[in-house]
């Protein structure tokens, strides 16, 4: 394999001397007031402690988590909810395992920790106490989950602990002093949606089948203003509870509806399901959901005809094909496939959990872009400070983000694209998902 | 001497009904009601459940992850007390309880937590009321069609019910936010907030203190009393004047009320939670724990709550959380064994080992002379109890006991047919008749046992003709039953306070308080029971199981309950089977007593006719279901029908 | 309308099956099992493992789910019920209980609720009735439920044994007059009541489309619990009828009120309808009526 080890050094972890320079996108518009800078020259513990930046955190909080030897991230995800696969914590740490390998950041070598929230709110605040307790870590993140971020969105705050989240809504983020997300809200991703229908499927009559959440509901409204304003019929909207388990009703009505494009805001597992039974029932519209390898893996075939679609806060991952639209990333596809084939050989990539694999890989290496451009005197203020001003793209696979934005509480919020992807027979021979258009704001 | 009784297994009381009943953890001795004492002692344990958690966090020993853990299963323990009080002493079986548990953590929520649509939210307190109100009304709703009916109903509906609740009503959007589920905040008193989990801690410790004396209260009052003679013996219970169908709505709105508070406790502990917080398994898993710890033992519960606890944290801690779960596996192949092998669970393994180290034994000696033959009980004057009106029967009043025309059909054949009796005041009247004449059946049908298809019951020119058993046994009518109706596993002085229900005079609420007038009549109450042990010459035997007497002994503990409330008649069922001639004797003197001394009227069947010869004043013959003779004993012994009755032929 | 109907009666089939699974084991011992769905839901994981995992025919996968069921039932009447000091109805059906808590759990962890999915006998899109899509597996369905059905009915009532069966738990003697010993006889049900579940969980799941833990108690055991009840506990064409009207019964009020966007419609409308069995007819709407007990 020419150059493995070059391809652990090519872009990925920088060395002191070279950390301005390298990360792309982390721009300066932060950095005024600070007294070191961004990537500064100083080794960690070589002066004395970094003077402390006033901000979010008082300076007992600003430390905390990190060290001179390392720095410690918590997740709570739901770990063996996905996909039928059993993600360990060492599958999902072969980024941060090469970073190590390599020396870490700044010196520091990043421990990332994980605890199951089993996809319930509960469980979510089980997890994040756990997180806490057991690792005092220097932020929390939170993993997919509609229903469970609003829920840990309160602890954070009143453990007063950073937190750094997956895609929720706008309704109860007023006033979050300590959560920011990178992925745009709720409520973008339905009025995409919308847009995805006005354009690919204009004039054509739209059903929704949606999880009857207010975590989830937002989503919807977006969708109905937008597709309002742009002449898209919606012709049965349809809440659902969790795992309803036989949408047979549902499909029946939406076909007498005369439904033509169906949008499915429900989570991966739920949208399989559906589209089973819808082909099993013999309806086949025009499908719109979010959009996993789970889900066209498991449908094989009838993901194609007509090819399923959807918008996604990530991008597309086949494994091993770098044509077309993967070419803008195939360099992190390639590094992913590298350090996995080093330190997970196991793991199937090509399988129904690869994307989501990739998806983790992906935003763990924009997180590297932070931590390095936080800097040897990194602290959780310097951080936010780093992270109030990123605008651009931290890495080739995770789409840009902006938290320079105006408006209350954009400086919390960083993400305002989503990727179009369709379902395509890969040649592999799997039927995965592929970028129709690359991390794109509006559609129309 | 005195021979050591063989274990006697509690589950030997009487099979009720086709379904049977759960084997539950006898209670030994008779809970005493509040002393200020024992207030006291309550106190201190309060003091020290809410300032040790407190001190504990602040000192960093109780983090926020153990706090957690060690409210979760306090908040269990909650929930495990209201399930024990619904299977363990009313021995009713729920599924679902869990849901009863959302029901208040949804309530709670509502209350106290601020939404787009209602942005008033109101203190905890309020809060752990409406929950506490709500799972008390839902259980209430639900036990109303389910307890008429004997057997598994309360089950099946219960198991539907926690289907309903989670798939349903617990993600609709008027109760709840979707799946998204609702949130509890906090309590706040003033600027303090209880973020810190073991502060919260404190407040669910301080709220199961309460709860465990509102349960000690329950089983020491009538209610308590109630609820196991219910468990034991629907017949016999109603017989001591206790509404069966409203105390078993009565012990699962209790039930459903701490599970209401339990809820609460456990959502405010979360701060979030869904529909799936509550679902079956949960409920599943909290019968579990009930079933293990031991039913009917509320330390056995208890205990069996803080037992998952620890092992869920120490198999976290050590392997990892889905190892935890494994606990919930092991609970439940620990609970079949426990039924199929060990059915008074860990509660009764610990009382089993405990007397074995003081090696006393389980039940007491057999109530024996020193000589080896049963005692003979004395049963003189019994006073009469303070506070009943004296009633004003002289002779010529008209009959004490009115039975016209009763009549009693089993499917085709008529076990009763149109028998009219009197029974005058301050008399023994004798029922006799060839095995299955149809004397047991026109008992219940007197006493209420059973309704018969026609005619009318009078009891001093009052109708009783449409009232149920419990209502004729308070309005005067005292009995016992062939084959004992007792409640076996407890002891003499229980019964005595048992049969003395309908005249304890305070309501549920002031028994859960243990304060108002529950009291000072539960004093009283013992004060006759103890009289009442003394005048039947059974001071040894007060806290002997009534299971350890002899039968003949048991037969006069029954009386005595019959008795102790003074009845205005007493209707005894073959009092002489299986006691020796001594006894019989015995008994013979004591019936004309509770005749002449205490101005009783009884009613008796009899297959001993010596003894109907000796005592009764009149007789009544009753043979395949109609009356075929009455008048004076001796009359009647030798009329020719009466004979032919009995041998089929006539005997010179 | 007779959509409402088609997809009601499909599903009302196997309904009645396993009410027909509840009520014979209730007939037989008494008792009811809890956990008849669930000894379902193993059967269709083990199914699962066979089929998708291994790769082997739905025919196989079938018959060692049914096989699962079987010995899983049986075991449990082996080592659990038979050894029981105090064995009443209701401590059996408390039991059942742990039976279920156990493999409710198991399932949990050793699967995760990641949903799986599911065998199919038969691909391909069925017949059209209705406008409604009636897949092969559910016309497959329809048939091996009718020949359980009739088979059942004819072996119980026309031989000695299934006389036996019918009387067990109300009059053990009958049974043993029969020549019946009554060890055969529970035996016999739970045998009978686990291959019941497996095969209603089988034909179900097609349907339904993931296969969870919890999945045969929530989609079909609840259901045919009020079916049951509804046939008195005691009448089998009653579960079965039961299961029908009920499979109708959902399938109608999820029509009628699908505007609402209350959830789970259909499990209010089981819940109201066992209640009402229980408060009007407790004996059953077709249940044979149980002499008045002399007390």
């Amino acid at each position: 394999m020419a150059g493995e080890d070059g391809l652990l050094d090519d872009g990925g972890v920088a060395t002191d001397a070279a950390a301005a320079g390298s990360v792309g996108g982390v721009g300066a518009a932060g950095s005024a007031g600070t007294s070191t800078g961004t990537g500064g020259n100083r080794v960690p513990g070589s002066s004395g402690p970094a003077p402390y930046l006033p901000g979010l955190f008082t300076q007992a909080e600003d430390t905390r988590g990190i060290t001179d030897d390392e720095i410690r991230l918590c997740t709570h995800a739901a770990l063996t909810y996905g996909a039928a696969f059993n993600t360990s914590a060492d599958d999902l740490n072969v980024y941060w395992s090469s970073v190590n390998d390599a020396g870490g950041i700044h010196g520091r070598k990043v421990h990332a920790y994980y605890e199951n929230d089993n996809y319930t709110p509960t469980d979510a605040q089980k997890a994040a106490t756990a997180c806490l307790d057991k690792y005092d870590p220097f932020m929390l993140l939170g993993g997919i989950g509609f229903d469970q971020i609003p829920a840990v969105r309160n602890f954070a705050e009143q453990r007063r602990m950073l937190y750094v989240h997956h895609t929720a809504t706008v309704n109860g983020s007023a006033g979050k002093q300590f959560s920011f997300t990178a992925l745009p809200t709720t409520e973008k991703m339905g009025e995409l949606f919308a847009e995805l229908a006005a354009t690919r499927f204009a004039g054509k009559t739209v059903g929704i089948v949606k999880r009857q959440s207010e975590n989830w509901e937002p989503g919807v409204e977006g969708f109905k203003r937008v597709a309002g304003q742009h002449g898209v019929r919606v012709v049965f909207e349809r809440p659902v509870p969790q795992n309803k388990g036989s949408y047979l009703q549902d499909i029946v009505e939406l076909q007498n509806a005369g439904a033509q494009v169906v949008w499915l805001w429900l989570n991966a597992l739920e949208s399989t399901t559906f589209i089973k039974q819808s082909k099993a029932q013999g309806f086949s519209p025009s499908f719109m959901v979010f959009p996993f390898n789970l889900t066209t893996q498991t449908l094989g075939d009838d993901a194609l005809n007509p090819p399923v679609v959807g918008l996604n806060m990530s991008n597309a991952y086949s494994e091993g094909d770098y044509s077309g639209p993967f070419a803008s990333y195939a360099d992190d596809m390639r590094l992913f496939e590298a350090q996995y084939r080093k330190y997970r050989p196991n793991v199937d990539l090509g399988g129904v959990g690869g994307d989501l694999l990739f998806l983790n890989w992906s935003a763990q290496k924009a997180m590297h872009q932070l931590i390095l451009a936080c800097g040897p005197d990194c602290s959780r203020n310097r951080f936010i400070e780093v992270l109030q001003g990123v605008k651009g793209q931290l890495t080739s696979s995770a789409c840009p983000s902006d938290f320079t934005r105006a408006g209350a509480d954009n400086d919390h919020r960083g993400g305002w694209s989503a990727s179009v992807m369709e379902a395509y027979r890969a040649p592999s021979g799997s039927v995965n998902l592929r970028n129709v258009a690359t991390c794109v704001e509006h559609l129309l | 001497m005195t021979a050591v009784a063989p274990v006697v297994d509690a589950s030997t009381a009487a099979v009720d009904g086709p379904a049977g009943s759960l084997t539950h953890h006898p209670s030994r001795r008779h809970a005493a009601p509040m002393t200020p004492t024992v207030w006291l002692r309550y106190l201190g344990v309060l003091l020290v459940a809410v300032s040790a958690p407190i001190l504990l966090g602040e000192l960093g020993v109780l983090n926020d992850t153990r706090a957690l853990v060690l409210g979760e299963a306090a908040a269990l323990a909650v929930a495990a007390l209201s399930l024990n009080v619904l299977m363990g002493y009313a021995g009713q079986v729920s599924l679902g309880h869990f849901a009863l548990l959302g029901v208040g953590a949804f309530a709670s929520s509502r209350l106290t937590a601020p939404t787009a649509s209602d942005p008033v939210a109101l203190p905890f307190v309020f809060g752990v009321v409406a929950a506490t109100g709500a799972g008390g009304l839902v259980a209430f709703l639900l036990g109303l069609p389910a307890l008429r009916l004997r057997g598994l109903y309360l089950a099946v509906v219960t198991i539907v019910f926690n289907f309903v609740m989670v798939q349903s009503l617990f993600q609709s959007s008027w109760l709840s936010s979707g799946s998204g589920g609702v949130e509890l905040p906090r309590p706040v008193v003033g600027t303090f907030e209880f973020v810190r989990n073991a502060d919260y801690l404190a407040v669910v410790l301080a709220l199961l203190v309460v709860v465990w004396l509102v349960d000690a209260n329950l089983s020491a009052s009538k209610l308590g009393r109630a609820f196991h003679a219910i468990r034991a013996d629907e017949t016999m219970a109603a017989s001591f004047g206790i509404d069966v169908t409203r105390y078993k709505l009565l012990a699962f709105t209790i039930s459903g009320a701490m599970a209401g508070l339990a809820g609460a406790l456990y959502g405010h502990l979360f701060t979030f939670v869904n529909s799936g917080t509550f679902d079956l398994t949960q409920s599943l898993f909290l019968l579990t724990l009930v079933v293990i710890g031991g039913l009917g033992s509320r330390a056995g519960v208890v205990a069996a709550a803080a037992m998952y606890g620890a092992l869920d944290f120490g198999l976290g801690e050590a392997f990892g959380t889905d190892a935890a779960g494994w606990v919930v596996f092991g609970g439940a192949v620990l609970l079949m064994f426990t039924i199929a092998q060990h059915p008074t669970g860990l509660a009764g393994a610990w009382r089993e080992a405990s007397e074995r180290r003081h090696q006393r034994s389980v039940h007491g000696a057999p109530a024996e002379e020193a000589d080896g033959t049963p005692a003979t009980p004395q049963m003189v004057d019994l006073p009469r109890p303070v506070g009943l009106p004296a009633r004003d029967t002289g002779p010529g009043d008209g009959p004490l006991l009115a039975v016209r025309d009763v009549t009693v059909h089993f499917g085709g054949l008529r076990a009763v047919d149109a028998v009219s009796l009197d029974v005058p005041p301050r008399r023994i009247v004798g029922l006799i008749g060839p095995n299955g004449a149809g004397k047991t059946t026109l008992f219940n049908a007197i006493s209420g046992a059973l309704r018969p298809d026609a005619g009318t019951v009078e009891l001093l020119g009052r109708d009783l003709s449409d009232a149920p058993a419990h209502v004729r046994a308070a309005a005067g009518i005292g009995r016992t039953f062939q084959m004992i109706g007792l409640a076996k596993d407890r002891s003499v002085t229980e019964n005595l306070l048992l049969a003395q229900h309908h005249v304890a005079s305070y309501g549920a609420v002031e028994a859960l308080a243990g304060l108002g007038r529950a009291p000072r009549v539960e004093e009283a109450l013992r004060t006759r029971a103890a009289e009442a042990v003394a005048a039947l010459g059974f001071e040894r035997y007060a806290d002997t199981p009534v299971a350890n007497l002899s039968h003949g002994q048991q037969r006069i503990v029954e009386i005595g309950c019959a008795l102790v409330t003074a009845p205005d008649l007493v209707m005894l069922d073959e009092p002489s089977a299986g006691m020796a001639p001594g006894a019989v004797e015995n008994l013979a003197v004591r019936l004309r007593d509770m005749r002449d001394e205490l101005d009783r009227t009884v009613l008796l069947i009899e297959h001993n006719i010596p003894l109907v010869l000796d005592v009764c004043d009149e007789l009544y013959v009753l043979a395949n279901g109609s009356l075929i003779a009455h008048g004076a004993p001796d009359d009647v012994v030798a009329r020719a029908a009466v004979i032919e009755a009995y041998l089929g032929g006539a005997i010179s | 309308m007779a959509q409402v109907l088609v997809i009601g009666l499909v599903e009302g089939t196997l309904f009645g099956l396993l009410a027909v699974g509840i009520t014979l084991i209730h007939r037989g011992t008494g008792a009811i099992n809890f956990a008849l769905g669930e000894v379902g839901t193993f059967g269709l994981y083990v199914a699962w493992w066979l089929t998708v995992d291994q790769g082997m025919p739905w025919i196989v996968g079938a018959t060692g789910a049914v096989a699962t069921a079987v010995a899983l039932s049986l075991a449990f009447e082996r080592l659990v019920v038979r050894p029981m000091r105090v064995r009443n109805p209701l401590a059996v059906s408390v039991a059942t209980v742990g039976l279920l808590t156990a493999l409710l759990s198991f399932e949990f962890q050793r699967f995760g609720e990641s949903p799986r999915e599911v065998p199919v006998p038969i691909h391909g899109l069925g017949v059209r009735v209705a406008g409604v899509n009636v897949s092969p597996t559910q016309l497959l369905s329809l048939l091996v439920v009718a020949a359980i059905a009739i088979g059942l009915g004819q072996f119980l009532r026309r031989t000695d044994f299934g006389l036996g069966v019918l009387a067990a738990a109300q009059d053990a003697d009958a049974t043993r007059l029969v020549g019946v010993p009554l060890r055969r006889v529970t035996a016999f049900v739970w045998a009978a009541g686990g291959a019941v579940a497996a095969l209603a969980a089988l034909f179900v799941a097609p349907t339904v489309g993931a296969l969870t833990p919890g999945f045969a108690s929530t989609h079909l055991f609840v259901v045919a619990l009020i079916a049951a009840v509804v046939g008195g506990l005691s009448s089998l064409p009653g579960a079965f009828v039961g299961g029908l009207a009920l499979g109708v019964l959902k399938s109608g009020v999820l029509r009628l009120f699908a505007e609402s966007t209350l959830p789970g419609k259909e499990y209010l409308v089981y819940l109201t309808i066992g209640i009402a069995v229980l408060l009007f007819r407790p004996n059953g709407i077709l249940g044979t009526a149980r002499p008045r007990s002399a007390a």
